[in-house]
């Protein structure tokens, strides 16, 4: 295939709202301990429901981390964006003036206001159609996500929001990879956000893929996904920008790639997820080989953990990285997940660890006990070369490869 | 030939105006349609009743004529619509995709919540049935914004790039960019790229209840799929440029509407067109209530006047929201099939409520 | 395999709510019937199935038993198993 001749594009900045803290500090210390954020649910009312826990953010005050939009303005989705992009930007270091002067825009990945859309389906139950309130309708549609991020900033380019469900924000880091290589972009804030919501929850409930307590990716006695919330947020720019500036480089972006299985709509589907991962391979410019990790999607359910590992031999053979999940620590965060992979893998690369698998006891003999799924916490280690992975219903994969920049 | 150019080799479109660009045309041609009414019987979607101002279906759809009566009820009138729209923009190449272009071959797909009607009815049984989750598992994925993306590559067997852009009145052109940027960055050879809205007594309830729409004006439904591809030989049309930005909504339409004037330079700078070159502008923003006039505004202000000629499709398809940008190009395509033949280049402008603003210049084939 | 048995009602029933879901006439599922290779069910069709036994007719399979339901035996056997479970409480 042709390479597109471009600029080298680096991770600068790392914003979090999350369960397990906000700010990537606080979220990557707690990841680093093996730390859970689920708990039980606080965001709608979860009576009625056998499964009652989620990974929620605790404690966020969008008025302490917004500048300039208002909050109240805003759907959950939206303030969860715009404040994990504030963050990363400000751990960029990078002046918030010169940003929004720039040739900038951001990608969000997501399934939307959905809280939004909850509250107006209540209202139509429970009012009627004729009743429903403007200023939630309003707030609704999905492209609010990325809006809420580039308002907050003052950016001006593109408001990329994409829906391509859990895989999403695999989707909007690659996008903005390719604006900023191609030169289209000088900077960028790629990530994604989505709130814990009944429909989500009630979805995954009845097919029967919701854990009894914890996810346990990747264990022999996992029984399923935990959902979770929250928004996650990276800043991405020219290395030789970032050089320029002084800037602390997090990781590089070396390429990513994506398949659809084009199979059925809830079931992953080794061979192609396999396939996105040689693409990913192919367009970072690098070998299965030189692969030090992969994080994992993981969700903790007997289908998705069997078909990644499936996969990856696929592409590894007998010589797979180490593997782990995040979401065994703050659940299924859904259109941020593969954000939070992604912020996780940069910390990993710059700070020197192996983020864990925290709740895995057993690895399932069907997966292979010669698989590293760095149970408990994290390890002490340089990875060079780190892949992230985003699959989801509609049969969406996406993986993301990140680089060590040497000094 | 510019190298960031891409060629439209197909269009799909099913909109009130029926199904095609032949039948868009021929809509197109006789001008605003009758006033909008409330739909009824096997065009009433969902069994809601509508409110009284009127909207425009999709008339003699026949889902289950075009995509068989199995399996139907499990797809939302949004996959239904995309699948149809797709189908037919596949049926215009001059053969069937081989298994060598599947995995090259991608759909992108704009929205703006996705299916409403799936989400507010699943959804509603959280409330009303004896346990929250007693929901359909089946409507599940119908609740996610990429569920038409998903089960149309599944209906074709299209396995590349798969996206789905939320955007709005600017999804149709988040699309086309994001498709552009798939093809020249070399991810895929060939995309399925539009945007699909469908209607239901939710979302025309909702224009009702925000008092959207300018008078005379309904909500519509519909798809537009263009079929993408990197240099072809004779194209329907070339997409020179496609410029997005993005102006703080707090600021209101005046400002979103600067942005868009910018976008309009940025594009006809990027697509090497002198303004007085272009020939018309199917216009975004001409159903709705604050922003037909930013938009206008913008318009006079980069072509220092009146400027070209303004195509609406608003008033016969209505106002669909996110695949309004759409089948404004479907609009275009289907002008130029025979008509208006001193005509080279259009452009397709939108902007939303949520800030956004877009500008697609196309070459005529 | 339990020993309890559906009774008439209740078999037919559970057919009818198969046959629903499948999208295919009643008298066409029979015992010898794969649902997944006559009737191209998938998981989600399978769990669509039970859940129609927890709305329509208040039988609760637990979510360790949702496997993918393949014929029609196996459906009657867990329609049985836990309707009694239901009745009685267990």
């Amino acid at each position: 295939m042709s390479e597109r001749p471009g600029r080298r594009v680096v991770v600068t900045g790392l914003g979090a709202v999350s369960s397990l803290g906000i700010g990537a500090r606080p979220l990557t210390a707690a990841i680093r301990e093996g730390r859970s954020g689920i708990s039980p649910i606080e965001a709608f009312d979860a009576s009625g429901f056998t499964h009652q826990r989620a990974g929620e953010v605790r404690g966020f005050r969008p008025e302490e981390h917004l500048r300039r939009i208002d909050p109240d303005k805003w759907g959950e989705s939206g303030r969860f964006a715009a404040a994990a992009a504030r963050l990363a930007v400000t751990d960029s270091g990078i002046d918030p003036d010169e940003l929004s002067a720039m040739r900038a825009g951001s990608s969000f990945g997501t399934n939307g206001e959905s809280a939004v859309l909850v509250r107006l389906s209540r209202q139509w139950v429970e009012q009627g159609l004729d009743a429903l309130d403007p200023a939630q309708i309003g707030q609704a549609d999905g492209g609010r996500v990325a809006a809420a991020a580039n308002a907050e900033l003052g950016l001006t380019g593109e408001a990329q929001t994409v829906g391509t469900a859990c895989a999403a924000s695999n989707y909007s880091i690659g996008y903005g990879f390719d604006q900023v290589r191609s030169g289209e972009a000088d900077a960028w804030v790629a990530g994604g956000a989505d709130a814990s919501n009944r429909t989500i929850h009630a979805g995954f409930h009845r097919l029967g893929a919701l854990a009894e307590t914890v996810p346990r990716p990747f264990d022999a006695d996992r029984d399923g996904i935990v959902t979770a919330e929250g928004g996650v947020a990276l800043l991405l720019e020219p290395l030789d920008a970032a050089v320029a500036r002084g800037a602390r480089i997090y990781a590089e972006v070396l390429g990513y790639g994506i398949t659809c299985d084009a199979k059925q709509m809830t079931n992953p589907h080794a061979p192609s997820i396999a396939e996105s991962i040689r693409r990913a391979h192919r367009s970072a410019g690098i070998k299965a080989d030189d692969v030090d990790y992969v994080c994992a999607h993981g969700t903790g359910t007997q289908a998705n953990d069997t078909t990644e590992v499936a996969a990856l031999r696929e592409v590894f053979g007998d010589r797979l990285p180490p593997v782990s999940s995040i979401k065994s620590m703050l659940g299924h965060t859904m259109g941020a997940a593969a954000g939070f992979g992604a912020l996780v893998c940069c910390a990993a690369i710059h700070d020197g660890f192996l983020p864990p698998s925290a709740t895995l006891r057993r690895v399932d003999p069907e997966i292979g006990d010669d698989v590293d799924c760095v149970p408990g916490t994290g390890r002490d280690a340089s990875p060079r070369v780190v892949q992230n992975h985003g699959f989801a219903f509609g049969g969406n994969n996406a993986i993301t490869v990140f680089g060590r920049v040497s000094a | 030939m510019s190298v960031t150019a891409i060629d439209v080799v197909g269009c799909g479109v099913v909109s009130p105006a029926g199904v095609g660009l032949d039948a868009l045309a021929e809509a197109l041609g006789r001008g605003a349609a009758a006033p909008p009414a409330a739909p009824e019987g096997p065009d009433a979607p969902g069994g809601e009743a509508f409110p009284g101002s009127g909207a425009r279906a999709v008339t003699d759809f026949r889902p289950a004529e075009r995509l068989g009566k199995r399996g139907l009820s499990r797809l939302s009138r949004t996959d239904q619509l995309a699948m149809v729209a797709c189908g037919q923009a596949l049926e215009l190449l001059d053969r069937p995709l081989t298994d060598e272009e599947r995995p090259r071959t991608g759909i992108v797909l704009g929205t703006g919540a996705g299916s409403v009607r799936r989400w507010a009815e699943f959804t509603r049984d959280t409330f009303v049935q004896e346990r929250p989750y007693m929901v359909n598992p089946s409507h599940f994925p119908g609740t996610l914004m990429n569920a038409a993306a998903g089960q149309t590559a599944i209906r074709f067997g299209i396995t590349g790039v798969n996206a789905t852009l939320a955007g709005g009145p600017v999804a149709g052109l988040a699309a086309l960019r994001y498709a552009r940027n798939s093809l020249l960055n070399d991810h895929a050879d060939l995309i399925l790229a539009g945007g699909v809205e469908e209607l239901s007594a939710q979302t025309a309830w909702a224009w009702e209840r925000t008092a959207g729409l300018l008078p005379g004006n309904g909500v519509g439904e519909g798809g537009a799929i263009a079929l993408l591809r990197r240099g072809a030989e004779r194209p329907l049309a070339r997409l020179l440029a496609c410029e997005l930005g993005f102006a703080d909504p707090a600021d209101g339409p005046s400002g979103v509407g600067r942005r868009l004037a910018e976008a309009v330079r940025d594009a006809l700078k990027a697509g090497e067109v002198d303004p007085a070159d272009v020939g018309v502008v199917a216009v975004g923003g001409a159903a709705r209530r604050g922003w037909s006039a930013a938009e206008e505004r913008a318009l006079r202000e980069v072509f220092e006047g009146a400027g070209p000629e303004r195509l609406r499709v608003q008033p016969v398809l209505g106002e669909t929201h996110s695949a309004s940008a759409s089948l404004q190009l479907a609009g275009l395509l289907a002008r130029w099939r025979g008509g208006a033949p001193g005509e080279r280049v259009g452009l397709v402008t939108a902007l939303g409520p949520d800030g956004q603003a877009g500008c697609l210049v196309v070459l005529r084939g | 395999m339990t020993e309890i048995t559906l009774s008439a009602e209740l078999r037919d029933k559970v057919r009818a709510i198969i046959a629903d879901v499948l999208e295919v006439d009643a008298d066409a599922i029979t015992e010898e019937s794969s649902f997944s290779e006559d009737f191209e069910a998938d998981s989600i069709m399978s769990i669509e199935i039970f859940s129609r036994f927890e709305r329509d007719l208040g039988i609760v399979v637990p979510q360790d038993r949702l496997t993918d339901l393949d014929d029609l035996p196996t459906a009657y056997a867990i329609a049985a198993e836990h309707a009694v479970q239901e009745v009685t409480g267990v």
